[in-house]
């Protein structure tokens, strides 16, 4: 019975436009960061360029011609500044150089720029050593580079994007999905009873099968976009070449899984229940406040955390089970954390969602079948032995 | 009705259940044996609905137990009942074919037969050219033909009908009456509450009616008639009769042909015959037992229940 009700779930919700819509765009942004990952770690060798040289500018061809990691330039000698422009204006050389100026045909590339300037330098040295009677071996020596250690008090941050980005998915994601699939679940709860269609239902089967089936349906549904966040990190993180990735953001990955499924049983029961409260769709907004907060709560402690994650808020909110499904992940993404704090902190969650999924379970049941003013919470809790009108 | 054992049907035994102050139902007693046609009756408030609720175990009951077929009604029993309830309700954006094939479907019916029994009913209930509109485009009595569906698709063994007939246009409500009988006819026990007595009185042969909670009569009609107090001597002249006062009882109308006189049950009928008979020739005289509606407001409607409460019938 449970399976028919979620089945319903899937199918009815995943044929609506909101839905497809809500999917595309994140299916579609995600595959468009991966592309981005791609295109900045593509590393097809030196990019082809060619230099136009006239008359005075000669004695720097040689080295022009070496090339760097970025570079393969070909040099090309015209005969007069005219011809050189003509040549620049049909694009078969890139930039004019006549030993005084640099000439584009608009805005400068600025690596090339970079580098003529400095093998003009470079020639321009060898031959003021020259002239001055020095050897190879004096320039050597006079050019030598001076080595200086790096040292960093935040002990190396270039980790700090793969962690922003794991963090981003597991705060953000995590955030974004609980509150847009726990509004969902709360307006279908409210459209059964304001429809009265919840009577018939509950004359087939109990409360808990309905609200269950109801619950992985969505659950499901939300779970698949939760996938493709990952997925999208997933990929982001295998083309990541320059940097290790710490194994404290892979390990961010599974547990904001994880983490995004006790949440959702966590929250989507919580807001169910605030849905079997109210009567009409208009009383919603307002009594959606009490679940609502803790979940901004914990997105907001994330957000403002980006900078200096190793503080006291992420840290206790991270363990509390109101903020922890964003927070956990969150921690874990941008920190190295201890793995006992990490079991700790799950098994604190998986616990209170035993006990969200009663506690709301009994608001559900006694207030599913009232009709007219609002139920409360002190009613609710007060009658929570004795379901049903 | 066929014989039954006792613990044949649904039997509702000293059912109670109270909300705070309020008493919705206090120790009532009911049965509905296999096919058999039982019209709940009772003013709004008198725990009809309480008592329906609690045989699909949506109200928990502070006392008194439920069976089907001599067990306690449990959940397998449940969804073997169609339940209709006195507010409709189904689910507005959801095409009918869908809608009732997914409610035979969490009675326990695989797909394939729930579609199967959803397409033969919406064939019966003329639904077809609609099976694949959304509800909520639906006219009022369409949408209450696929109410019935939803009730009747999965083969209920008993039917808990509130208000059946409440909204329903003369042409749906002779569909309704038909298939209840049918139903009854085929076996599946049928409780169904309502306040249109007249239907009431046609389709049954038995009601219970209930006040405050409490069972003031139940039976077959015709006991309930013959258990009235009241009954009607209708007298029709062959001309006009200046006056007439009758000698027992209550006139209720009088037309200078015509007379209606209210008698209580231990009147001298063929006394007052005689008396008519003396105030001219007569071409018509009747005695009428009560109508249903006539016996319930008397049963129920004068405000003093407690003291009028009888026990009549079989």
């Amino acid at each position: 019975m449970i399976w028919t009700i979620a089945r319903r779930e899937i199918v009815t919700r995943s044929r609506s436009k909101a839905f497809i819509g809500m999917t595309a765009v994140l299916f579609v942004g995600v595959i468009a960061v991966a592309l981005v990952q791609v295109f900045i770690n593509s590393d097809d060798g030196p990019r082809q360029v060619t230099i136009g040289l006239v008359g005075g500018g000669a004695e720097a061809g040689e080295t022009l011609e070496l090339g760097n990691d970025d570079l393969d330039p070909t040099v090309e000698v015209v005969d007069t500044v005219d011809t050189g422009e003509a040549r620049l204006q049909d694009g078969s050389i890139d930039v004019l150089f006549d030993g005084e100026a640099l000439t584009w045909k608009g805005l400068p590339d600025f690596a090339l720029d970079g580098y003529v300037r400095d093998s003009v330098q470079q020639a321009a040295f060898a031959q003021r050593a020259q002239d001055l009677g020095l050897s190879e071996a004096d320039l050597a020596a006079l050019f030598a580079p001076v080595e200086l250690d790096e040292v960093r008090l935040d002990g190396g941050d270039d980790e700090f994007g793969v962690r922003l980005a794991a963090a981003g998915v597991a705060g953000f994601a995590t955030f974004m999905l609980l509150q847009v699939w726990g509004s969902f679940l709360m307006m279908g709860v409210i459209e059964e009873k304001a429809s009265k269609v919840v009577e018939i239902l509950l004359s087939q089967v109990r409360p808990s099968t309905l609200l269950g089936g109801k619950v992985i349906g969505l659950g499901f549904l939300a779970l698949v976009q939760m996938l493709i966040f990952v997925a999208g990190l997933v990929v982001g993180l295998l083309l990541v070449q320059d940097i290790a990735v710490p194994g404290s953001v892979w390990g961010s990955v599974p547990l904001s899984v994880l983490t995004f499924l006790l949440g959702f049983g966590f929250y989507a029961t919580a807001y169910a229940a605030v849905g079997s409260m109210v009567s009409r769709q208009e009383d919603a907004t307002s009594a959606q406040l009490p679940v609502m907060f803790p979940l901004l709560a914990g997105y907001f402690i994330a957000a403002t955390s980006i900078g200096a994650p190793d503080n006291l808020a992420v840290t206790i909110g991270s363990f509390v089970p109101f903020t922890s499904p964003v927070l956990l992940p969150f921690r874990a993404a941008m920190l190295d954390v201890p793995l006992w704090q990490l079991a700790a902190s799950l098994v604190i969650l998986a616990a209170s969602t035993v006990l969200m999924l009663r506690f709301a379970g009994w608001i559900y049941r006694f207030s599913i079948l009232r009709t007219g003013s609002r139920v409360t919470w002190i009613e609710a809790w007060r009658n929570r032995r004795d379901p049903v009108l | 009705m066929r014989p039954g054992s006792e613990s044949d049907g649904l039997r509702i035994v000293d059912l109670a259940k109270r909300y705070g102050a309020v008493v919705a139902v206090d120790g009532l007693d009911l049965s509905v044996p296999r096919g058999g046609l039982i019209g709940f009756l009772g003013p709004n408030g008198a725990g009809k609905t309480t008592t329906m609720r609690a045989v699909l175990g949506m109200v928990r009951p502070d006392r008194g137990s439920i069976t089907w077929q001599g067990r306690p009604i449990d959940d397998d029993a449940r969804r073997r009942t169609g339940y209709m309830p006195q507010e409709r309700g189904l689910y507005a954006r959801m095409k009918v074919r869908e809608q009732v094939a997914y409610f035979g479907q969490l009675a326990g019916m695989r797909r394939r037969v729930a579609e199967a029994r959803a397409d033969a009913w919406i064939e019966r209930l003329d639904l077809t050219e609609r099976a694949g509109s959304m509800v909520q485009e639906l006219s009022g009595g369409n949408q209450q033909r696929v109410q019935l569906a939803v009730s009747l698709v999965h083969d209920p063994e008993l039917l808990v009908l509130d208000e059946p007939f409440a909204g329903l246009d003369p042409v749906a409500a002779e569909t309704m009456r038909r298939i209840i009988a049918e139903r009854a006819a085929a076996g599946v026990s049928v409780l169904f509450s309502s306040h249109q007595l007249d239907v009431v009185e046609d389709l049954c042969d038995e009601v219970v009616i209930i006040a405050d909670g409490q069972l003031v009569a139940s039976g077959l009609i015709t006991d309930l008639r013959s258990a009235s107090a009241t009954r009607w001597l209708r007298v029709r002249w062959t001309q006009p009769v200046e006056r007439w006062t009758p000698l027992e009882g209550v006139i209720e109308s009088f037309d200078g042909r015509t007379a209606v006189v209210r008698l209580d049950r231990d009147a001298d009928v063929a006394a007052s015959i005689a008396d008519a008979l003396s105030a001219g020739p007569v071409s018509e005289v009747a005695l009428e037992p009560p109508r249903l509606d006539e016996i319930f407001t008397e049963l129920v409607g004068s405000g003093h229940l407690r003291s009028k409460r009888t026990e009549a019938g079989s």
